[in-house]
């Protein structure tokens, strides 16, 4: 290029320029707008303390599983029957398909009688569902409505003029909620100041709340129906 | 050789320094934009090595070629039709003849100089 002359190099070295410029406001304008963390300290340390918690929990749950592994490879045929016995009927507990006792508190569903007359009775299937989610939220073990055991997969729908729950319709009020909790004095006095008995309230409905000691909740009474689950292969972020 | 370089570097630092962005919308126009810049460069380039550079053409061209790729572009936004791929199609074709000549040509100049030391 020794023979170009100055013209043609300005020439070509505006449009390198020009070129340049473009590059750069292109790669500009794809920038994400920067997302600003506004928490302060004492929220940053809150978060902090929720995520410690998280971290007990999955490293006790990692523990028990580490002991069930180690009974299963350190011992005989006969207790690695045992073991693997023993972790099914855990599992089958914890997934809600047997009968369990234990402390807890039982909320009654009564029709209340009001200046329109006795109402029908209806409840909302999206009533059921508040109630459940504060119930979790507030701590609860296992839940049953009725006869109906609530287990993960547990749907609750209005089918025409009922609710169903597990693919089986509930009763009408008077019905029973029975759950059992870790700390069902606690329960109790959340669900006593909750916002569910209000919104039940406004349709007709009160909820009476006991502790009384002991409840026990039916199992689970259908299969589990895993056809469409299936095992992910590949490693979630801090598997390794 | 550094005049480039050097206008490359002031081109670099106006984007910087001016920190203009355009909307997301738009990006696909300045891509196409810079592709048919691209495109005119280089065939320079290539033109000013087989001695055939014409500096009208050169400015005119480059100009050219850029409005023309955001119309057609714009045309195809506005059918509904990914019209741009044409003018990406184009330019990618010529870019790379555009690339392979310069290539051939430095070879040969290589091949030239090669020679001659043999010669001597």
């Amino acid at each position: 290029m020794n023979d170009m002359s100055k013209a043609n190099k300005l020439l070509f070295s505006l449009a390198i320029a020009i070129i340049g410029f473009m590059i750069v406001l292109y790669f500009n304008s794809h920038d994400d707008i920067e997302v600003r963390d506004t928490r302060d300290a004492w929220e940053i340390r809150s978060q902090l303390q929720i995520e410690q918690q998280r971290q007990q929990a999955l490293q006790a749950e990692l523990n028990v599983l580490i002991e069930a592994r180690f009974d299963y490879v350190s011992s005989s045929e006969q207790q690695q029957l045992s073991t693997l016995v023993n972790s099914v009927d855990h599992l089958k507990e914890e997934a809600g398909m047997t009968v369990r006792r234990g402390a807890g508190i039982s909320i009654e569903l009564l029709l209340e009688r009001s200046e329109a007359g006795i109402p029908d009775g209806r409840i909302m299937a999206e009533l059921i569902q508040r109630l459940l989610n504060e119930l979790n939220a507030y701590g609860a073990e296992a839940i049953a409505v009725g006869n109906e055991r609530l287990v993960t997969h547990t749907a609750i729908r209005e089918v025409g003029d009922q609710i169903y729950m597990n693919q089986r319709p509930l009763a009408k009020p008077p019905l029973t909620i029975k759950v059992i909790a870790n700390d069902p004095e606690r329960l109790l006095n959340y669900m006593e100041v909750s916002p569910s008995k209000n919104e039940f309230a406004l349709h007709g409905l009160s909820l009476i709340i006991d502790s009384d000691g002991e409840v026990e909740l039916p199992a689970f009474q259908d299969q589990y129906k895993l056809d469409l689950l299936s095992v992910i292969e590949e490693n979630g972020a801090g598997d390794e | 050789m550094w005049l480039p370089f050097l206008f490359l570097l002031i081109g670099l630092a106006l984007g910087f320094l001016t920190n203009l962005s355009i909307p997301d919308y738009y990006s696909n126009y300045l891509s196409i934009a810079i592709l048919a810049a691209f495109d005119t460069l280089l065939g320079g380039i290539r033109a000013h090595f087989e001695k055939k550079f014409n500096q009208h053409v050169f400015i005119s061209g480059f100009f050219f070629n850029i409005v023309c790729a955001v119309i057609l572009t714009f045309i195809g936004d506005q059918l509904g039709v990914d019209l741009y791929l044409a003018a990406v199609f184009a330019f990618g074709l010529r870019i790379f003849q555009n690339i392979a000549g310069i290539r051939r040509f430095l070879f040969d100049l290589r091949q030239e100089k090669i020679q001659k030391k043999m010669r001597k």
